[in-house]
């Protein structure tokens, strides 16, 4: 079953590098829910996020050839959704990162006492876009520091202080959240 | 990064990986479209491509030939016209002349054989032998003989005929056609020897 299933893959890959409507746009029913994803996590707007996904595609599609088999083609698919998103949001905003902070304060932030009922994408959309870019990227797409400073053109200095800061900032947010649906239960 | 799943970002990592998002338009039209702009952008610019390298290319051999032109001196375009004029003449000669010539032969050894031997002149009967002799020469080296007949000039040729034909009547093997009429002419002049050889007896103060 799933040897089938490999070949079904291998099938469909071949056929999208022949340029094929048909296997594209069974990629495309595919993939688009979890791109659409992807790019909400970095994009809060929606129509915006659906534009990066379009161009994805358009991209996926034409550059298909230079996928050589290496890893996983659902992976490099990702990728090129995540680039796209990070391109639109150099390009469409003014992103400032902050000061390096005390190598000291850079410490892991554990919640003991945290109940997970919480939207993810709620805390995400209240990050700014900065803190967004680092912290998806490493936590999501589980990119180094170093990866991480080479894709946004910073230093891994300024990417593991981005990092801090988004933690600590969903961590507030997470309480602030907590705290407003205590007192809408009292 | 902390792998514990008590803490909020492995609980980020989670929903957002598991989470599934419907587009709220119809994406796929618009891949459509921007893909097919793509290809036919694509060929506008291969067209473009060619167009440029074409006129270069036109542009590029004008260049040259124009510059080949004026590098070329007249004479030179003489000479090579006269070469050519002379390749075409001697390719002519040569093969007129080696049909000529098989044809004629052939002509003129039939016209012989229908004409009786002891009236044969004395010319006639060397072109035939000369002529015989030179026949399968020329089938087998026609092309070098004509091509050695065209460089030599007609007079030449003709000099060259004459002194092969004195040559052919001195190694002739047959009767001499003079004699032979001499022989007819004055029967009762010759007497048989006791040897076998004909010996004719002149007086030369009788006329």
């Amino acid at each position: 079953m799933k040897l089938l299933f490999n070949n079904k893959k291998e099938d469909l890959l071949s056929r999208l590098k022949k340029q094929d409507p048909a296997a594209q746009k069974i990629f495309y029913d595919q993939s688009v829910k979890k791109f659409l994803s992807v790019a909400k996590s970095y994009i809060s707007d929606i129509y915006q996020a659906e534009d990066c996904v379009i161009k994805a595609f358009c991209k996926i599609f034409k550059h298909i050839e230079s996928f050589r088999g290496e890893g996983n083609f659902e992976g490099w698919a990702r990728k090129i959704v995540v680039n796209e998103c990070l391109n639109f949001i150099k390009s469409h905003k003014t992103v400032f990162y902050l000061d390096d902070v005390h190598a000291s304060v850079l410490e892991e932030i554990y919640e003991e006492q945290i109940v997970f009922d919480f939207n993810a994408q709620e805390l995400l959309d209240q990050l700014p876009d900065a803190y967004r870019m680092v912290f998806n990227l490493y936590v999501i797409e589980e990119y180094s520091h170093q990866e991480i400073a080479d894709t946004l053109n910073i230093s891994t200095a300024v990417s593991k202080t981005q990092l801090f800061r988004a933690k600590e900032k969903l961590r507030k947010i997470y309480f602030q959240q907590q705290k407003k649906l205590k007192n809408e239960h009292i | 990064m902390n792998t514990s799943k008590n803490n909020i970002e492995y609980q980020i990592k989670k929903q957002i990986n598991e989470r599934e998002i419907a587009p709220s338009r119809d994406l796929w039209s618009e891949i459509e479209t921007q893909t097919q702009t793509n290809d036919n952008s694509q060929t506008k610019k291969v067209n473009w491509f060619l167009i440029a390298a074409c006129l270069v290319l036109i542009v590029s051999l004008g260049v040259v030939l124009f510059f080949d032109q004026d590098s070329k001196p007249n004479v030179q375009v003489a000479e090579t016209n006269n070469k050519e004029v002379l390749k075409e003449n001697s390719a002519k000669t040569e093969k007129i002349n080696s049909h000529e010539i098989i044809q004629r032969n052939q002509e003129k050894y039939v016209e012989l054989k229908n004409v009786p031997s002891q009236l044969k002149s004395e010319t006639e009967t060397s072109e035939i032998i000369t002529e015989k002799k030179d026949l399968p020469m020329i089938k087998e080296n026609s092309k070098e003989i004509a091509a050695q007949i065209s460089q030599i000039p007609a007079e030449k040729i003709l000099a060259k005929a004459d002194s092969a034909k004195v040559q052919q009547v001195k190694k002739k093997r047959y009767v001499d056609p003079s004699t032979l009429l001499f022989s007819v002419e004055h029967k009762e002049v010759i007497e048989k020897t006791k040897g076998g050889s004909n010996v004719a007896t002149i007086d030369l103060n009788t006329k």
